[in-house]
């Protein structure tokens, strides 16, 4: 999952391909600054500084303290879960 | 009703949460989850007499919901580590995707969008990426916070296969 992590994900790599959560934040708070909000969280804040497996822990704990189906956005990213799904089920079906 | 089962009927609502987000991380699916979780507490009520308190009864339910989860998973793929581009792709393509993005959020109480429950979000189809063995080893060691000596029992193998499992999953 680091390896993935790090090819993919811009909030720890600025190499990163995936800026999804940025782009998503633009979408659904206009109103809020993408960077002040990134810097809220505990792993974009140490990027520059931690290991890839401190980053990961890191991404661990954020991980733990969201109860997915109970949580102020379960309903959206439980909707996002399920169109992925779908994605990869389509995906599959047509290989 | 016996006090074992009154006390498996309380065991289970105690650790229903952890047992319904683990399975959702495994199947991705609500609706499979609710079935793997009712399965989970059927089976372990008629199992009942097998319990021999070697374990806890929460282990015992974790290893009960992993089989069915595993079972349920055998014949489907690992997701691809891009998902979250083809999400996208298929989004732009469907407007109706779109659509039920701004209607839930616009309609539900319950769906501010929140950058640390994305990374969950991700944190879950990254995972999905693993063998479904890999998969439930490190969410039970690293979510769940299992010992590995439980997470052996759980997946019914030795210690050092769990943490093969779990080192290979974190550096993948």
């Amino acid at each position: 999952m680091i390896a993935i992590f790090d090819k993919r994900c811009s909030l720890i790599n600025k190499n990163g391909i995936c800026h999804q959560c940025s782009e998503l934040n633009g979408i659904f708070n206009p109103k809020h600054e993408t960077q002040k909000e990134l810097m809220k969280i505990e792993m974009v804040k140490h990027a520059q500084t931690k290991s890839k497996e401190e980053l990961f822990d890191l991404r661990v704990t954020l991980a733990k303290a969201i109860d997915p189906f109970n949580s102020i956005g379960c309903d959206l990213q439980l909707y996002h879960l399920r169109h992925a799904k779908n994605t990869m089920e389509a995906l599959f079906r047509n290989k | 009703m016996t006090a074992l089962q009154d006390t498996l009927t309380k065991e289970f609502e105690t650790c229903k949460p952890q047992l319904k987000s683990f399975i959702l991380r495994l199947t991705a699916s609500v609706e499979d989850t609710n079935d793997l979780l009712q399965d989970t507490f059927i089976k372990a009520t008629e199992n009942l007499y097998t319990f021999q308190n070697k374990s806890s009864l929460k282990t015992w339910l974790f290893t009960i919901a992993g089989n069915l989860a595993k079972n349920f998973l055998r014949s489907k793929k690992c997701w691809t580590d891009n998902v979250s581009d083809l999400a996208k792709d298929a989004t732009l393509a469907s407007q109706g995707v779109f659509e039920g993005f701004i209607e839930i959020h616009s309609t539900s109480p319950h769906a501010a969008f929140e950058i640390r429950e994305h990374i969950n979000f991700c944190f879950t189809c990254i995972g999905k990426t693993l063998p479904v063995d890999q998969q439930i080893a490190i969410l039970l060691k690293e979510v769940y916070e299992f010992k590995v000596d439980e997470i052996a029992e759980i997946l019914q193998c030795t210690s050092g296969v769990v943490n093969t499992c779990c080192l290979t999953a974190v550096k993948k």
